[in-house]
């Protein structure tokens, strides 16, 4: 079984780079349109000067799904932190639990909004609509070990330095 | 839609499956901009089965109500009236008034059923989207256009105007592509107070609220103090119209001093392969042709491309078609002029092919024209303000349901097929406009179509002293107003709403809108919000004269003082705007307006 999950493991993480983020939000109308009406996709308010979207880090030690009190969030075969919509109770403990502010508290049919890493798409050698429909190539579909060691990493987000990313 | 299946800037039509079943995928292969979608494409097909699409003709009964009927009864009717109409008063009591999401083939059918009936008035888009492309015809000036993708991320230098990444979101990757390619790479923005696109300006001109027409008249002539543009033709000209006006008053209207536009004018004419891109001036209403203008002016000096972002999806496209057949035509109106024809019961019937013009036009005055009019039509695909007040409401098709050619911003045309079936009764305008033929005039007379004649369009003018006369006339009136200012008021400027596209008539009915930004909000100087006692979500009412508004306020760190923000899509907004009719433009010139701000109390909204 352990096997079994990680010759199918996803390592790819989506990054976003501060610096080309527009704030358009396309990232989660794709969400929205994605995950009929729940934006997995949290907007950040930095300071009353730009918002950015908060994304789910897929984190190897996930504290929601410690926190979750049903079981409704667990790691799938694919390494994505996903959740079981029949067990979620809408208790919100992932959401105070999740260190990034990654879930949101739209609730939708009463189930906490969780990213699923599209993976519908990712296994089919996609990747997340967010990341394809990103108007300003600010998100991107990496692998994690290529971008953790970069010196412009941060949790998940990288400042471009004047670099050109594409999706 | 403002960006309807990518036509503004995209080359390819994201439906793929089958006819009946539709679904949204992502080219992140594509050539023009690898996958973008904005948030208004992406919720695109919910309007193919929104469920408040109107799905068969309806008829306004005696009592008032609009009741379903047949297509051929709602035909037979409408063909009925239109003649009696045109034969009682002529065709210059008709008009026709399209939507800037029409298809080229659209645009040129309805254009053609017009000079078959001999009506004169017929006009498209919205009326800002007419004054951007119009100043840029009326400038007169030869310059070279943005028409590929890659002209723009790999540009070295680039001026943009106005808030062009929320007017077309999909522009932002090839923007950004030159704004991070080199270190020394400039991405000017120009603007009046910050916005998405200023936050990566650098340099980020910050001129006054409503100043950028100013700006662009101060950065031309500093170009041409400075001896770029020697080859022009009409140099001496433009330098005689500015030192008139003279470079002191544009500083000090613009709120920018020369230097500080210097460098940048000069590497847009040094270096190679630059740009500058102009969207509606959200800050700058009251004159977008000038500034449209005085931005191709400044390309052509400073040997850039120019780029003019308009609102409507296919506001190139309908314009060139309709042109193509004659319109706007010297002897017929405009759309706003049909507003004010219909308030003196010149014109007496107009016909709406997707378009609101309460919604496209400010203020009250459309409210009031189309209750003035003996017949009003409109074909559309969901409710709107036009919708409401119609003789006849007849269901039409959106892009996707119909096949048709779409131009976009580049100058490209792009060709759309059918992916699914409208839903019900709608119908294509193709069909639409067939059928009204064949009652009004008979299977033949499609054959004889008279040619238009070749005479300038209206809106054509040689370049020279006029702009700069008018320039110089809104300067005045502009400072006058600014100086003039009632004490406790705010100069209300409106702001793109990344949520909405084009008037917002469409965009309103969609999911993620009403998701993403649930109470419209305004903006408010972080001083001008402790004055008044209100912090970010607390209500506020702005008033004008027959027009209030509740928002919800967010506080805007370096907006300037007695200056709102708030979104120019929202028709509550609207409503407090005031236009009159530019004579020289035949469009709206938005005045200046004034609002009084007032805190709500009763907690938050
Ligand atoms: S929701 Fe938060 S804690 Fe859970 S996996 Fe995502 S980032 Fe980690
Ligand atoms: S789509 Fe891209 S640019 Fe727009 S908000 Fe999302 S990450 Fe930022």
């Amino acid at each position: 079984m352990t096997s079994a999950i990680s010759e199918r493991k996803v390592t790819k993480r989506i990054v976003l780079d501060l610096d080309r983020c527009t704030g358009c939000r396309a990232c989660g109308a794709a969400c929205h349109v994605g995950h009929h009406g729940q934006t997995n996709l949290v907007p950040g308010v930095v300071a009353d000067a730009a918002v950015l979207p908060v994304h789910c880090r897929h984190c190897e030690h996930a504290a929601c799904v410690e926190a979750c009190p049903t079981g409704a969030l667990y790691r799938e075969e694919h390494g994505f932190v996903r959740r079981a919509e029949v067990l979620c109770i809408g208790c919100r403990s992932c959401s105070f639990a999740c260190p990034f502010g990654a879930i949101g508290d739209e609730f939708v049919r009463h189930v906490s909004p969780k990213c699923d890493l599209c993976v519908d798409r990712v296994v089919a050698g996609g990747v997340p609509r967010c990341v394809a429909s990103c108007t300003s190539g600010a998100l991107s579909f990496v692998e994690l070990e290529e971008t953790v060691g970069t010196p412009e990493y941060v949790g998940g987000r990288i400042r471009s330095r004047g670099t050109t990313r594409r999706a | 839609m403002g960006c309807t299946l990518l036509i503004r800037s995209a080359g390819h039509g994201p439906y793929v499956g089958e006819p009946t079943l539709p679904t949204l995928d992502y080219d992140t292969e594509g050539a023009f901009n690898r996958g973008s979608l904005c948030g208004c494409g992406n919720l695109s097909l919910e309007l193919c089965s929104h469920p408040r699409r109107f799905e068969s003709p309806r008829m306004r009964d005696a009592a008032g109500v609009l009741q379903e009927v047949t297509w051929s009864k709602a035909l037979d009717e409408i063909a009925a009236r239109l003649g009696a109409i045109r034969r009682e008063s002529g065709p210059g009591s008709v008009g026709l008034w399209l939507a800037p999401s029409l298809s080229n083939e659209d645009a040129e059918r309805v254009a053609r059923f017009a000079r078959l009936l001999d009506v004169p008035n017929v006009d498209s888009g919205l009326p800002e989207d007419q004054a951007l492309l119009g100043g840029i015809e009326r400038a007169g000036v030869s310059v070279e256009r943005v028409e590929r993708i890659e002209q723009l991320a790999g540009a070295t230098a680039m001026l943009c105007v106005g808030d062009v990444l929320t007017l077309a979101p999909c522009l932002a990757k090839p923007v950004l592509d030159a704004r991070y390619d080199r270190r020394q790479n400039l991405l000017g923005t120009l603007a009046g107070a910050r916005s998405r696109t200023t936050w990566f300006g650098k340099p980020d001109l910050r001129c006054a609220p409503g100043g950028e027409t100013a700006a662009l008249a101060l950065m031309l002539h500093v170009a041409l103090l400075g001896g770029h543009g020697r080859g022009v033709p009409w140099r001496q000209s433009a330098l005689d119209g500015l030192d008139a006006i003279g470079i002191a008053t544009l500083e000090r209207a613009a709120a920018l001093r020369r230097d500080a536009v210097a460098s940048l004018v000069d590497a847009l004419a040094e270096r190679p392969g630059t740009a500058i891109l102009i969207g509606v001036g959200f800050a700058d209403r009251a004159r977008p042709d000038l500034a449209a203008g005085l931005a191709a002016m400044l390309a052509a000096v400073t040997d850039s491309r120019l780029l003019a972002v308009p609102q409507g999806a296919n506001a190139v496209g309908v314009r060139r078609a309709l042109r193509a057949e004659g319109y706007p035509d010297r002897a017929g109106l405009t759309g706003p002029e049909m507003l004010e024809a219909a308030l003196t019961g010149e014109l007496r019937a107009l016909l709406l092919f997707g378009l609101d013009p309460i919604a496209a036009t400010p203020g009250h005055l459309a409210r009031s024209a189309l209750g003035r009019l003996d017949l009003l039509v409109a074909a559309d695909v969901l409710p709107n303000r036009a919708t409401h007040r119609a003789d006849f409401v007849l269901p039409a098709c959106v892009a996707g349901e119909k096949h048709g050619h779409f131009t976009n911003a580049f100058g490209a045309d792009l060709e759309l097929g059918v992916a699914l079936r409208p839903p019900g009764e709608a119908r294509t305008e193709a069909f639409l406009i067939g059928e009204l033929e064949r009652r009004m005039l008979g299977g033949a007379a499609i054959r004889r179509v008279p040619e238009p004649e070749q005479r300038p369009g209206a809106l054509e003018q040689k370049s020279g002293g006029g702009l700069f006369a008018d320039l110089d006339l809104f300067l005045r009136l502009q400072e006058r107003e600014h100086t003039g200012r009632e004490v406790g008021t705010h100069l209300l400027l409106g702001r793109a709403d990344p949520a909405q596209s084009g008037d917002g008539s469409w965009t309103r009915h969609l999911s993620w809108p009403q998701h993403d930004t649930p109470r419209p909000e305004v903006s408010l100087a972080v001083e001008d919000a402790a004055e008044l006692g209100v912090r970010t979500g607390d209500q506020v009412r702005l008033r004008s004269p027959g027009a209030e508004v509740v928002l919800a306020v967010r506080t805007e760190p370096r907006l300037p003082r007695h200056v709102v923000l708030a979104p120019g899509s929202e028709p509550g907004v609207r409503d407090l705007l005031r236009w009159r009719l530019d004579p020289a433009l035949r469009q709206i010139a938005l005045d200046p307006v004034r609002v009084s701000v007032e805190r709500v109390d009763g907690g938050q909204p």
